[in-house]
């Protein structure tokens, strides 16, 4: 009879070789994750801290007359490859929203009658005058274009979170 | 053996509320509420603190 049992021969483990984590070990791994979390969230305060200080280009959206009452269009803002909606609202009021809806980032469109951003991909809706969440699964309001009007030209000079 | 435990299972606590702490700083940073920010790093810290405390327990 066999001193040992079958399957220790086909599963023959070192244990001296083995590498056995000790409890001491595995506290210290769980202390430097924490650490690794705190630099995390530190990190993330720091970055909204100087967020707002980054200085966006000023940039021509368009002129005044090219809208009316109601009408909306896309335009590239702080680079071409971020849209962004210049609405219309009243004969004196312009906004501008990031057209990237804050759920998922379908592009959000214009309701005249409604006086509300829609996004259709899953029926978000946001008010035109602040972007904030009217119904829907956004979780945050639209990011807001600070516009400028010179004479008769419209510029962004800024993006509000 | 009975500390060692404690103090393991402690240290997972703290963990899984820095982590909660971590998460809401996502969620305020994506939303704009740097104000909210500050709060969240200085419990991280706490925590941070604490687990480096209770790593001594576990010897």
């Amino acid at each position: 009879m066999p001193d040992q049992p079958a399957w220790k021969d086909d599963f023959p483990v070192s244990w001296p070789d083995d590498h056995l984590v000790t409890r001491r070990e595995f506290t210290k791994t769980l202390a430097w994750v924490s650490c690794a979390s705190f630099v995390a969230t530190a990190a993330l305060t720091a970055k909204a801290a100087t967020r707002g200080q980054e200085a966006l280009p000023a940039l021509k959206v368009g002129e005044v007359g090219e809208l009316s009452v109601g009408e909306s269009r896309v335009f590239g803002y702080p680079a071409a490859d971020e849209p962004c909606l210049l609405v219309r609202t009243e004969a004196d009021t312009f906004v501008a929203y990031s057209q990237k809806c804050t759920h998922l980032g379908c592009p959000v469109v214009y309701e005249a009658a409604e006086r509300r951003l829609h996004c259709p991909c899953h029926a978000g809706f946001f008010d035109v005058m602040n972007g904030r969440v009217l119904a829907g699964p956004p979780p945050r309001p639209l990011p807001r274009i600070r516009l400028e009007r010179r004479g008769d030209e419209l510029w962004a000079v800024g993006v509000t979170a | 053996m009975i500390r060692v435990h404690a103090a393991l299972a402690a240290v997972a606590f703290v963990l899984l509320i820095q982590w909660g702490l971590l998460s809401a700083a996502v969620s305020g940073y994506l939303a704009g509420h740097a104000d909210l920010l500050a709060y969240f790093t200085l419990g991280s810290f706490l925590c941070l603190a604490a687990a480096w405390r209770l790593t001594r327990y576990a010897r």
